[in-house]
């Protein structure tokens, strides 16, 4: 998929011009692009290491950066996240209103939210927007510094770059990625009740509740926060690791910027599946039947 | 003569800028005024490129599906394996619960229905504006951060004719048909679930699923990737168009490019479909 990535954005003309390959020149590049794309993978793995390894140093030495970063991302980004939890919470209570009413099941709207929403799709939404808003961010400014040179300046100046820039960012993920979610999901089911209960009527008040509270418990919202952790904390490693490996002029920091949409996209279906996997695939954790 | 002069500056005709609307504009803070001016951008741009196709409807097809063709290779892997992992596993999360209810023979109809409508649409629009439509502002942004567009429009070559057009009407068609594969895969990662944990054998899946399907809905989905296809095109080319100041704006363009498709795509997604449920009730039911 990284090779896939790697040159998507880059030159059309060129390919367009040059003769058809013969069979062996095409898996030549094939085997040449995959090889890259294990590289990268890696890089990508080592990189993330490294800077998780890094973390408890810098919060011995720069806390005050750590904390500034985090406030960035409160202030800058939570309030999208949580206004775009709301609006899924209200869409789900709409589009479930219309499937719920028929078979009599007016009664069981309350579960949307604790069953459907909760056990996935928030922990999903909750990822694609971190990595629009926030990972984005991470690469345009890294990648605006490394192109500038000011990573190398930092490196002259006797400061570790990967300490100063990537671990500051990473370990304010996982200050505040935890408090984001577990405030998103507080948004998404007020949202529900608002819907459900107020605009389309589905389920009065006292049903709500109860079905919302009797689908879910303790182990869920622990597996819940800690999907959404896995997921949010995976989305800013992988852009900090395109924003300090960008190159390539003005130009580069846009084609890293789409790159790390593109490989945080598909990593955070694939942890999904994972996770639904082993924590609900053999036991569905409801209080019915078992 | 010196009189004149003097008096000069104090009787200047009314610049562009003056006057009562331009003053009103003045007072209104940054925030909703710079949104304002964006979503009008947005809609001057797709105003001028539904003209341009309109009024001269030849010369770029051949373009759009080069485009196409290129945009898919480059980007069917990472797609398909966003938008089939994402529905793959919805799909076993929820059937998992519904057969522990016991009602997996009545609930994978309502849950193909609920799925599609509202998630198969929505997941193909995410991974559509995350992967193709930051390549497309990629693309724009560069050529705008090289100059390129600046020299286009010196040589008398419209930029909007010549490299949206094409652009546009290929990832729109790209997004449209896109979710016919992602409505299949909906419906095989419900029929496999179903089957998996639910005991629920493919022909009483199937049929139940055909008979609660009408064409109204499948035309309903196709509209409405077509709707969200125009909105993440526009969106994107106008990001393209206006990236700048440095090396940080073409990031932060790509940046806001994403966001604002997510932005607009979740609300509009939410009036598309209580203004579908609402005029077309009968639809959202089970038959």
């Amino acid at each position: 998929m990284s090779q896939d990535a790697s040159q998507r954005t880059g030159s059309d003309d060129e390919s367009q011009e040059e003769s058809a390959p013969t069979t062996r020149e095409s898996v030549e590049s094939i085997r040449r692009s995959m090889e890259q794309a294990v590289e990268n993978a890696a890089e990508l793995v080592r990189f993330g290491g490294r800077s998780i390894a890094q973390i408890p140093k810098t919060f011995r030495l720069y806390p005050s950066e750590v904390f500034q970063q985090a406030g960035v991302l409160i202030r800058g980004s939570g309030p999208v996240i949580i206004a775009l939890i709301a609006v899924l919470a209200v869409q789900s209570a709409v589009g479930g209103h219309y499937i719920f009413d028929t078979p009599g099941l007016n009664s069981y709207a309350g579960a949307i939210y604790s069953v459907a929403l909760m056990r996935g799709l928030v922990q999903v939404v909750f990822g694609w927007i971190v990595a629009a808003k926030i990972g984005c961010g991470i690469v345009a400014e890294l990648g605006s510094m490394k192109i500038s040179e000011e990573i190398d300046a930092l490196e002259v100046m006797g400061i570790n770059p990967m300490q100063y820039l990537a671990s500051t960012r990473v370990a304010a993920g996982v200050i505040v990625v935890p408090f984001l979610f577990a405030t998103g999901l507080f948004v998404e089911f007020t949202a529900g009740f608002v819907g459900s209960v107020y605009a389309m009527q589905t389920v009065s008040e006292g049903g709500f509740f109860t079905y919302l509270y009797l689908f879910q418990n303790f182990a869920d919202f622990g597996i819940a926060l800690l999907w959404a952790f896995c997921t949010g904390v995976m989305c800013i490693i992988v852009a900090t690791y395109y924003g300090s490996t960008a190159s390539g002029g003005p130009v580069g920091v846009g084609q890293a910027t789409a790159k790390s949409m593109v490989v945080n996209l598909v990593l955070i279906s694939t942890l999904a599946v994972v996770f639904a996997q082993v924590f609900y695939g053999g036991n569905a954790n409801a209080p019915i039947g078992n | 003569m010196s009189a004149d002069e003097r008096e000069a500056p104090t009787k200047h005709a009314p610049g562009p800028f003056e006057g009562v609307g331009p003053r009103v504009v003045g007072v209104v803070p940054d925030g909703p005024r710079s949104v304002v001016a964006e979503v009008g951008g947005m809609i001057a741009l797709f105003g001028k490129i539904v003209w341009s196709v309109v009024r001269k409807p030849y010369g770029f097809w051949a373009e759009s599906l080069d485009y196409f063709f290129t945009t898919l290779r480059r980007s069917a892997l990472p797609m398909a394996a966003a938008i089939f992992g994402f529905l793959l596993f919805f799909s076993l999360v929820v059937v998992i619960f519904f057969s522990q209810a016991g009602a997996v023979s009545l609930g994978t109809a309502f849950l193909f229905q609920y799925g599609f409508r509202a998630f198969t649409v929505f997941v193909v629009a995410v991974v559509v504006s995350g992967v193709a439509g930051a390549a497309l502002t990629t693309d724009l942004g560069a050529r705008k951060i090289r100059e390129e567009l600046d020299a286009m429009t010196v040589m008398g070559i419209d930029p909007v004719r010549e490299l949206v057009v094409p652009r546009a009407i290929s990832l729109i068609a790209l997004t449209t048909l896109i979710s016919l594969p992602g409505l299949a895969v909906t419906a095989v990662g419900l029929q496999l679930g179903a089957g998996y944990y639910g005991h629920l054998s493919a022909a009483d899946f199937y049929h139940s699923l055909f008979s609660s399907l009408s064409p109204p809905e499948l035309f309903s989905v196709l509209i409405n990737c077509f709707m969200l296809g125009i909105l993440i095109t526009t969106v994107c080319c106008y990001k393209g168009l206006n990236a700048g100041g440095g090396s940080i704006g073409l990031g932060r363009a790509v940046n806001q490019a994403v966001v604002v498709c997510y932005v607009a795509l979740f609300v509009f997604q939410l009036a598309y479909n209580a203004i579908f449920l609402g005029l077309f009730p009968e639809l959202g039911r089970v038959r």
